[in-house]
């Protein structure tokens, strides 16, 4: 293992450190933030400016601890901070997470055609979920982030992380069932 | 509302195993006893199965590409005057002209991946980098790269040349994910070989260049260590080692594949 010190000692070990610890999760980075932004553009720009942020603020980070949940809180705080305001995707102004509902027309990230229909058809409810019920959904079931670090990624407490999860457990369970439905009328 | 006789995110608390033995039953009990909520956990359980299948996109080339320019001139930047160029302009130089991008993409990754390739070597040879598993067993390691990279790694086996296999990591040079494997050799020398997913154009020019039985090889000499880089299909083979730049050539020439 490499020690603390020796990935600080000088700038070439530092990025030796980086590449080692951080750019592994290059395709993690460009998932969330392309979840997050639903445009190729933005998320783009959104995984370029997190690895910049990330790499100034290397030293900083300590080894062992989680390196994804850690890009993960640079891309969700840039992406809060720049493109937050001018999300294509009606704003919630709900006191509660429980009060909120699907928006009816979220705009879609396109999918190759290649792509299986299943694989289209969780896309496309992940789509439709609320962006803060999307990117709690994106770190705790797809990368596999636990509540605490999820919290910390989104500046919200535990327990919000829990509800939010829960509500859209229950709203991608919903599409997948229209979407059966569906199936079975128009196979 | 909610009725508050049902439970909520207790049920998720339940699919998750995140309940205590004595909750875990009370829940369990009510969920037994209620239609409402069996009929919840099973949604949930579903929105969960869902959620996991959420794929992991891979990030596109021109991503990669800007990524490695971007860290390429903060980190040439802190080297040559100890701080960091304001990051607006380092995201303005990337976000300028698409053919200077293109063209300090090229030379940015060219010159790093021999570089990148060598410090691994280094490392390994100077123990400061561990190995994800220790085994003198070409098979064993074969078997261990499979199920971590996504193309097939070929372990040699160099017993007749008193080369004995140490152990194997999977790395990262630059943007490549790279299976790195390790011999240990007589006077103390060490080889090592990496395989990864990419193209000889990423290199920048080599000290010397060979063919053998119509494959390419770039030689590339840094201090005591030479790399040789060769191409099979899509993969990038390179050994790296310590000992004498003929012998290391010959060893690629000996085990490299026509693709
Ligand atoms: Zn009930």
């Amino acid at each position: 293992m490499v020690s603390t010190t020796s990935i600080l000692r000088s700038t070439g070990d530092l990025r030796g450190g980086f590449e080692r610890e951080a750019l592994p999760h290059l395709d993690a980075v460009y998932s969330f933030a392309l979840r997050l932004t639903r445009r190729r553009e933005d998320a783009h720009d959104l995984t370029q400016e997190t690895f910049l942020r990330a790499f100034e603020r290397f030293r900083g980070f300590t080894p062992g601890t989680n390196c994804k949940a850690w890009l993960f809180t640079i891309t969700y705080s840039i992406f809060v901070n720049q493109y937050h305001r001018d999300r294509r995707e009606p704003v919630f102004v709900g006191v509660d997470d429980r009060e909120r509902s699907v928006p009816v027309s979220a705009p879609r990230e396109r999918l190759t055609p290649a792509r299986a229909v299943a694989e289209a058809d969780i896309e496309e409810a992940l789509a439709q979920l609320p962006e803060d019920f999307r990117s709690t959904v994106m770190l705790v079931d797809a990368e596999g982030v636990s509540y605490e670090e999820a919290a910390h990624v989104l500046s919200c407490p535990v327990g919000t992380v829990r509800s939010r999860l829960f509500r859209a457990r229950k709203m991608l369970a919903a599409h997948l069932r229209d979407y059966d439905a569906a199936e079975r009328r128009d196979p | 509302m909610i009725d508050a006789n049902h439970p909520e995110l207790e049920l998720q608390d339940l699919v998750e195993g995140l309940l205590g033995p004595a909750e875990h039953a009370t829940i369990q009990a009510h969920v037994d006893g209620c239609v409402r909520c069996r009929a919840e956990l099973d949604e949930l359980r579903r929105g969960r199965e869902l959620a996991r299948l959420v794929p992991r996109l891979t990030a596109p080339g021109d991503v990669r590409r800007d990524v490695a320019v971007c860290l390429q001139r903060a980190s040439d930047a802190e080297q040559q005057n100890g701080r960091g160029v304001p990051r607006r302009r380092i995201l303005a130089y990337v976000l300028g002209a698409a053919a200077a991008v293109a063209i300090a993409a090229y030379v940015s990754r060219r010159e790093d991946v021999p570089a990148s390739a060598i410090r691994s070597y280094e490392a390994s040879k100077a123990g400061e980098r561990a190995f994800d598993i220790v085994t003198s067993d070409p098979a064993v390691l074969e078997r261990f790269f499979s199920g971590r990279v996504s193309f097939n790694v070929r372990v040699f086996d160099l017993g007749m040349m008193g080369y004995r296999l140490v152990g194997g990591r999977v790395d990262q040079i630059f943007t490549h994910p790279i299976a790195l494997y390790t011999y240990s050799g007589p006077d103390n020398r060490t080889l090592t070989c990496g395989m990864y997913r990419g193209d000889l154009s990423e290199l920048p020019e080599p000290n010397e260049r060979r063919d053998h039985n119509d494959i390419t090889f770039l030689v590339y000499k840094r201090g005591a260590v030479t790399a040789v880089f060769w191409r099979e299909g899509d993969v990038v083979c390179v050994a790296m080692s310590d000992m004498p730049t003929d012998e290391v050539v010959a060893l690629a020439f000996a085990k490299s594949i026509r693709s």
